[in-house]
C-alpha cells in the first residue's frame, strides 16, 4: 500500500510539472492567454501570432432604431453573413395574395422572430434587396452590440408572433390582448410602442430614437411607465432578449478545432447626454461640457445649451459566455452628471461624462461576481469626433484613471460616422493641434449627435479634444503628473451598421446599400445629402485587425486586452509593427520579421521601458496590400508613416508626422470613370526607423499608418452606377442642346437630365464638397515609451 | 409408457391429489399456459399498434372506430380544375410544364386541397384571429348595418360562406401543415440522435483539410523586375545547400504573416494568397522545397510540412447547431408523414382531360 501510494504520488508530481512546463510557449519572451473556457484546441495555434479580421461593432433588429429602420436580421442573421451566407435588406413587401399576416405557432416564444424570404419567394415579408460578402471576405470573428437600453422596450413593442389566445395561454410576462386576440408582451399596446409601430408602418425613415431620447439623452434616464414599477417588464423581457443574443452567440462560434470563427457577446452603451457648453457667448470660452452653470469652473462662463447629445457611447465585448444576467445600460449606470442640483443619481454624482460607474458597475457584476467568475469585459468608445470633446475629459481622481487605463484599453478610431484619428482643414491649419494633412479624411461637419450640421467647422464647432491624437498626448500629460495614464488607447475599427451586416465595409457595397435599413435604400435622398448626419459624409466603416497566437474567445480577447490590434478604414491591408531599443538592423532586408520583433522588443500596443541610459528606440514596420477578391483587386500601398507624440518637462505635449517608406508623391491616381487604379505603388512596404528627435525622459507614443494609392470613394461608385459624367452637361433642353440649369436654355424651356439620374444627384455628384477619392489607410496601436521614475 | 400431456395432472405420481395451491403453481408452470399467455400478449401489442398506427398524429382524438374514406367526402378535380391548373402553372413559370412537372404540379394541388379540408374538418379556423379579423373586415365592406358587433359581423360572415376565399385558405393550410410538423411526443434530443445526424452529413461537419508549412518570400518591391530570377535562385541555395525550413530565415524577405503558417485550410490560404497559391500548394509533396508560386504579394518558395487532414469535430462542439437542425428536420418529417396519412383518409378523383391522358398511369401508380 504505502510503495503504490508513494508512486501515486510521483506520478502526481510529474504531470504537474509536465502541465506547468506545457503552459509556458517555446520560442518569445510574450507570455501565453489564460484559458477561462474549454473547447477543442486550435489546429492553426501560431505562438508568433496571426493577423485575425472582424466586426466589433454592429446593429441588428434587436436595436430599436434598427427595427424602426426595418431591419429584420437578427444576431442569428448577422452571424450566418460574416460566414459569408446572404441576407435581406428592407424594404419588405407582402408577397402572399392577401395582406394578412400567417397564423400563429404553438405557444407563444419570450422572443419574437422576425422572420422573411428572399425575392422571389412568397411570404409576408419579402426582402426586396439583399447582401453577401464577397468571395474570400468572410469574418473571422464579430460581435453583435445592439442598443442595450430598449432590448425589453424593443422586444415589447415590435413582437410579432400571434399566437391566439384563448385557446392557448400566454408565456410570463405576457397578456392576451383584447384588441387583437393574441398573447403579446406587457406593454404591447402602451401609447409609445403604438408610436414605434408607426414609425415601421409609415416608412417615415426616421430613426425611433426619438421616441426614446430621454433614454440616452437625459441627465437622469428612466424608462417609460409602461415599463412598470422600476421598470420591472423592460429588465425582464431585457433578460429575453439578452439570452437570445447569447445562445446565438454561442450557435455561431466555432468551438471545433477548426477555429474559422469567433462570436463575441456583447452589448452597446449607449449614453449622449445633451450637455450643454460652458462659453462666455458669442463662441467664446472653454466649451466645456456642463449641465449647469455651476459645472463651469471658468470666471464668466455659462453653461449654454445646444440641440443634440454628446456621444459617449462604448461598446462592452465580453470574454466568454459568463456574463452578467442583464447588460448594464446608461439607464442603470448613467455617465457622471457633475454635482448640480438637478442630478439626482447619487452614484452618478461627479466628473462629468465620466464612464466610472459604468465602469464600476460591470466590474462588480462582472469581474468580482462569485457566481459569474471568470467573466471579463472590456469598454470600447467610439465616435469621440462626435462628442462635443466630452468622451475624453482628463479624469478627477486616480481611481477613474486607472480604471479608465484597465477597462479602456481601446477606441474605435474608424467607424461609419467618422474618422476619430485627428482633423486638418486647409480653410483652418492647425485648428485641431495638428498640421498633418492627411488628417483631411473622413471628417464630419458636426461636433455632436443631432446636433446642427456645421457648414465651416472650426476648433470652436469641433473641439481639438474629440481627437484621439490629441486624447493621446493628453494620456501623457496626466501620466507625467501622476504614473497612470487614462488614456492609453490602442486602435480598432468597426461599422456601426443598422443593417445587421457585420463587416460590409466595401464602398462599391455601401454605395448601394448603406447602413441604416430604409433611411439608406438607394432612391433616399438621404444618402447623398452631406447636410444629413448619415449622408454623404459618412462611409462603409472600419474593420479591426488582430495579432492572435489563434482564432477563440480566449486568444483575441487577450490581444483585445494588451492591445495588440490594428484598425483599418475599411480595406485589409496587413499591418505588424514592432519598437525596441535592440532591433536587428536587417529586419526589413531578410529574415523572420516576427521572431525578431517579439525576441528583441514589443509588438503594437507594447510599452518600453525606459533605462539609466536609453538609446533611442527602433521602430519596425512592415506592411502587405490588401489581395482584394477574385474579380476586385485591392488597392497598392503608397507610403507607411510613423507618428510621434510626446509631452515635454513644461508639460506641454507636441506631435510629429514622419514619412519612412513608400513615396507620398508617386502619382498614383485613379479613373474615375472605371474607378481603375494608375499608376506606381508597392504591394508591401517595410521601415525600419529610429527616432532622431529622443529625449530619454519624456513620455511618449508612436504608431505607424499605412496609407493605399487613392482609389474610388463610395459617393463615386454610386454616381458612376447612374451614368453621371460631370463633364458632361447635367441634361439637355427640350429643344435639344445641354444645360446645367433651365436659365441655359430658351425661355419657358426646361434643363431635362436623362432617365438614369436626378438634378439632386447630379449635383451632388458633381458639386458637392465631398471628395470623389480617397485614400484608404490603417492604424497600429501605439507603443508607448515611459521614462524611467 | 408414459403418454405427454399438455396441461398438469390433477393426481401427483402417487395418485394422491394435489392441493388447490400445488395445481394453480403446476397450471402456472405448463407450457400450454405459457403458450396461451404469449399468444394474447402478441396478439393485444398488435391490435394496439393497429390502432396506433391508425390515430392521427397530431394526438386529437377521434372515435373509436378507424377512419375509412367515407368519413370524409371524397375529393374531386374535375377536368376543367386540372386545366386551371396547367394555366397556373404557365403564368407562375413563364411556359407549359413537362408531364412531369404537371403531375408534381397537380400534386400539390391535391395536397393543398387535403390540407384545407382537414382544417376545416378540425374547425382549425375558429380561434385564428388573423381569419376572425379579415372577415370580420369583409362583412363590414358587405354589410349595410354599420352598428353591428364584431361577434355578429364574424358570426354573419361565415353564415354567408365569406370564409371560403383565397387568404383565408392559404391561412387554413399553413395551420393544418404547423399542427402536422408538431411533434406528439417531444423526445428529447440524445447524444445518439446528434452522433448520427453527424454521420450522415459528414461533409458539412468535417473540417477541411489544412497545410502546415514554411516559406521564403520574394518581395517584388526589393527585387523588382528580377524577382523571378532572386526566386530561382534562392531555391536553388535552399536545395543544394540541402537547408531545412529552421534554417531558411534568413533568405527570406519579411513578410508580415509570418515565415511558418499551421494549419491553414484552403479557404484561408485563398483569402490572403489567392486562389492560385491555395491551389498549387495543396499539391505540393511534404518535405521538400518547392516553388515558386505566385501570390498576390509576390513569390513564394514553400516547404510543407505536413497536410493535416479532416476530421470530425468533437459533438459538444457542434451540439447546439446539430439540435437545432435536427428539430427542423424533424418537423419536416413529420409533416411529410402527415401528409401521407391524410392522402390514405380522403378519396381523391382526377378527372384528367382527354389531351392530358399521358398523365394516366403515374396517377394510378400513386393511388
Amino acid at each position: 500500500m504505502k510503495r503504490i501510494r508513494f508512486g501515486v504520488i510521483w506520478v502526481m508530481l510529474v504531470v504537474v510539472t509536465l502541465m506547468g512546463g506545457a503552459s509556458a510557449i517555446a520560442g518569445n519572451g510574450s507570455p501565453p492567454f489564460t484559458r477561462t473556457e474549454q473547447r477543442e484546441a486550435c489546429l492553426n495555434y501560431q505562438p508568433l501570432r496571426q493577423p485575425f479580421f472582424g466586426e466589433l461593432h454592429l446593429h441588428t433588429q434587436y436595436s430599436t432604431d434598427a427595427a424602426t429602420l426595418d431591419t429584420r436580421n437578427t444576431p442569428r442573421d448577422a452571424y450566418l453573413f460574416a460566414k459569408g451566407a446572404k441576407v435581406g435588406l428592407p424594404p419588405f413587401i407582402n408577397s402572399l395574395a392577401g395582406s394578412e399576416p400567417p397564423p400563429s405557432p404553438p405557444s407563444p416564444p419570450p422572443v419574437s422572430s422576425h422572420p422573411y424570404c428572399f425575392p422571389g419567394e412568397q411570404c409576408q415579408f419579402m426582402a426586396t434587396r439583399t447582401i453577401q460578402l464577397p468571395p474570400g471576405r468572410a469574418l473571422d470573428f464579430a460581435a453583435i452590440t445592439d442598443h442595450s437600453e430598449f432590448f425589453g422596450e424593443g422586444n415589447i413593442c415590435f413582437y410579432e408572433e400571434k399566437v391566439a389566445c384563448p385557446p392557448n395561454s400566454c408565456g410570463p410576462g405576457q397578456v392576451c390582448s383584447p384588441l387583437e386576440g393574441r398573447c403579446v408582451p406587457v406593454g404591447y399596446d402602451s401609447a409609445e410602442c403604438i408610436l414605434a409601430r408607426q414609425a415601421i408602418a409609415g416608412l417615415r425613415g426616421g430613426l425611433g430614437l426619438e421616441l426614446f431620447s430621454l433614454y440616452v439623452n437625459d441627465e437622469n434616464p428612466r424608462r417609460f411607465p409602461f415599463c412598470g414599477p422600476n421598470g420591472q417588464n423592460c429588465l425582464f423581457q431585457a433578460g429575453n432578449i439578452w439570452q437570445q443574443i447569447q445562445a446565438d452567440a454561442q450557435e455561431a462560434y466555432d468551438q471545433t478545432s477548426a477555429c474559422t470563427f469567433t462570436s463575441f457577446i456583447g452589448y452597446e452603451y449607449t449614453a449622449q447626454p445633451s450637455m450643454g457648453q460652458c462659453s462666455t457667448g458669442n463662441g467664446g470660452g472653454s466649451h466645456a461640457p456642463c449641465w449647469e452653470t455651476a459645472d463651469c469652473h471658468t470666471a464668466g462662463e455659462t453653461c449654454q445649451t445646444l440641440p443634440g447629445g454628446d456621444n459617449l457611447h462604448r461598446n462592452i465585448i465580453f470574454r466568454n459566455a459568463n456574463v452578467p444576467p442583464l447588460p448594464v445600460s446608461t439607464i442603470e449606470a448613467p455617465p457622471g452628471c457633475g454635482v448640480g442640483a438637478s442630478c439626482d443619481n447619487s452614484a452618478a454624482r461627479g466628473p462629468l461624462a465620466s464612464p466610472k460607474l459604468l465602469l464600476e458597475t460591470l466590474t462588480s457584476q462582472c469581474v468580482d461576481n462569485g457566481t459569474t467568475s471568470r467573466c471579463q469585459f472590456l469598454s470600447i468608445p467610439h465616435n469621440p469626433n462626435l462628442s462635443g470633446g466630452a468622451m475624453f475629459l482628463m479624469p478627477e481622481s486616480l481611481d477613474e484613471a486607472q480604471l479608465r487605463h484597465d477597462k479602456e484599453p481601446l477606441v474605435e478610431l474608424m467607424q461609419i460616422k467618422g474618422q476619430s484619428e485627428c482633423r486638418f482643414s486647409p480653410k483652418h491649419p492647425g485648428a485641431w493641434n495638428t498640421a498633418d494633412e492627411l488628417c483631411d479624411f473622413e471628417n464630419l461637419s458636426f461636433g455632436r449627435l443631432g446636433g446642427e450640421f456645421i457648414p465651416d467647422p472650426d476648433a470652436t464647432t469641433v473641439l481639438p479634444n474629440s481627437y484621439v491624437r490629441n486624447t493621446l498626448k493628453n494620456g501623457l500629460q496626466f501620466q507625467q503628473k501622476t504614473g497612470i495614464n487614462p488614456f492609453q488607447l490602442g486602435f480598432v475599427g468597426g461599422l456601426d451598421n443598422h443593417n445587421g451586416t457585420p463587416g460590409a465595409s466595401d464602398g462599391e457595397q455601401y454605395a448601394k446599400t448603406g447602413a441604416h435599413g430604409d433611411l439608406s435604400y438607394a432612391v433616399s435622398g438621404q444618402i447623398l445629402n452631406q447636410t444629413f448626419l448619415l449622408g454623404l459624409e459618412t462611409n462603409g466603416g472600419g474593420l479591426t485587425g488582430v495579432w492572435a497566437e489563434e482564432n477563440s474567445r480566449d486568444s483575441l480577447f487577450a490581444a483585445l486586452q494588451r492591445r495588440e490590434t490594428f484598425a483599418t478604414s475599411g480595406t485589409r491591408p496587413v499591418l505588424r509593427l514592432f519598437g525596441g531599443f535592440a532591433l536587428p538592423g536587417d529586419m526589413c532586408k531578410q529574415g523572420n520579421f516576427a521572431q525578431k520583433g517579439y525576441d528583441n522588443g514589443v509588438p503594437m500596443g507594447g510599452t518600453l521601458p525606459g533605462g539609466p541610459t536609453s538609446n533611442a528606440p527602433t521602430f519596425a514596420v512592415l506592411a502587405t496590400m490588401d489581395p482584394g477578391w477574385p474579380g476586385h483587386h485591392g488597392t497598392k500601398l503608397q507610403q507607411a508613416q510613423i507618428i510621434k507624440g510626446w509631452v515635454d518637462a513644461n508639460g506641454q505635449t507636441h506631435e510629429q508626422v514622419y514619412t519612412v517608406a513608400g513615396q507620398p508623391n508617386n502619382g498614383a491616381s485613379v479613373d474615375l470613370r472605371t474607378c481603375k487604379p494608375q499608376g506606381g505603388g508597392s504591394e508591401d512596404l517595410c521601415a525600419l526607423w529610429t527616432d532622431p528627435d529622443f529625449d530619454p525622459g519624456e513620455h511618449a507614443f508612436y504608431y505607424a499608418r499605412v496609407l493605399e494609392n487613392p482609389s474610388c470613394r463610395w459617393n463615386q461608385f454610386y454616381c458612376n452606377a447612374k451614368n453621371i459624367d460631370c463633364n458632361k452637361p447635367l441634361g439637355t433642353c427640350s429643344t435639344g442642346g445641354g444645360c446645367n440649369s433651365d436659365a441655359d436654355c430658351h425661355q419657358d424651356e426646361q434643363c431635362n437630365p436623362p432617365a438614369s439620374y436626378t438634378e439632386f444627384e447630379y449635383q451632388q455628384c458633381c458639386n458637392s464638397p465631398v471628395p470623389k477619392t480617397v485614400q484608404q489607410r490603417a492604424w497600429t496601436s501605439p507603443i508607448w515609451y515611459t521614462p524611467q521614475q | 409408457m408414459t403418454w405427454c400431456r399438455f396441461w398438469p395432472s390433477t393426481l401427483h405420481s402417487s395418485g394422491k391429489l394435489r392441493s388447490a395451491g400445488e395445481m394453480l403453481r403446476r397450471w402456472l408452470r405448463a407450457p400450454v399456459v405459457h403458450f396461451v399467455l404469449i399468444g394474447g400478449l402478441l396478439f393485444g401489442l398488435s391490435e394496439a399498434r393497429r390502432l396506433s398506427d391508425e390515430m392521427p398524429r397530431d394526438g386529437k382524438p377521434t372515435s373509436a372506430k378507424p377512419p375509412s374514406a367515407d368519413a370524409r367526402a371524397a375529393i374531386v378535380f374535375s377536368a376543367a380544375r386540372v386545366r386551371q391548373l396547367q394555366a397556373d402553372f404557365m403564368d407562375q413559370f413563364g411556359r407549359s410544364p413537362s408531364w412531369q412537372e404537371l403531375d408534381a404540379f397537380i400534386q400539390q394541388a391535391v395536397d393543398n386541397e387535403l390540407l384545407e379540408r382537414e382544417a376545416r374538418q378540425l374547425a382549425l379556423g375558429l380561434g385564428d384571429p388573423s381569419i376572425r379579423m379579415r372577415l370580420v373586415q369583409k362583412m363590414r365592406a358587405v354589410s349595410a348595418d354599420p352598428v353591428k358587433t364584431e361577434e355578429a359581423l364574424y358570426r354573419e360572415a361565415i353564415q354567408l360562406g365569406l370564409d371560403d376565399d383565397l387568404v383565408i385558405r392559404r391561412l387554413l393550410r399553413e395551420k393544418m401543415r404547423m399542427l402536422l410538423r408538431r411533434d406528439p411526443v417531444d423526445t428529447p434530443i440524445g447524444e445518439k440522435d446528434v452522433r448520427e445526424y453527424v454521420e450522415r452529413h459528414r461533409d458539412r461537419f468535417v473540417r477541411a483539410e489544412a497545410v502546415t508549412f514554411s516559406h521564403v518570400f520574394v518581395s517584388p518591391r526589393i527585387h523588382g523586375k528580377g524577382i523571378r530570377q532572386e526566386a530561382e535562385a534562392t531555391l536553388s541555395r535552399l536545395r543544394s545547400q540541402a537547408l531545412p525550413p529552421q534554417a531558411s530565415d534568413d533568405l527570406s524577405d519579411p513578410f508580415p504573416l509570418g515565415l511558418e503558417l499551421r494549419g491553414w485550410s484552403q479557404a484561408t490560404l485563398a483569402r490572403h494568397f489567392g486562389d492560385e497559391f491555395a491551389d498549387k500548394i495543396l499539391a505540393f509533396e511534404p518535405g521538400k522545397w518547392g516553388g515558386p508560386i505566385a501570390s498576390t504579394f509576390g513569390l513564394h518558395l514553400v516547404w510543407v510540412h505536413a497536410r493535416v487532414p479532416g476530421a470530425m469535430p468533437s459533438l459538444q462542439a457542434v451540439w447546439p447547431q446539430v439540435v437545432r437542425e435536427l428539430l427542423e428536420a424533424r418537423a419536416a418529417e413529420n409533416l411529410s408523414r402527415g401528409l401521407g396519412w391524410l392522402r390514405s383518409l380522403y378519396e381523391v378523383q382526377i378527372e384528367l382531360p382527354s389531351e392530358m391522358s399521358a398523365l394516366q398511369p403515374t396517377l394510378a401508380r400513386r393511388r
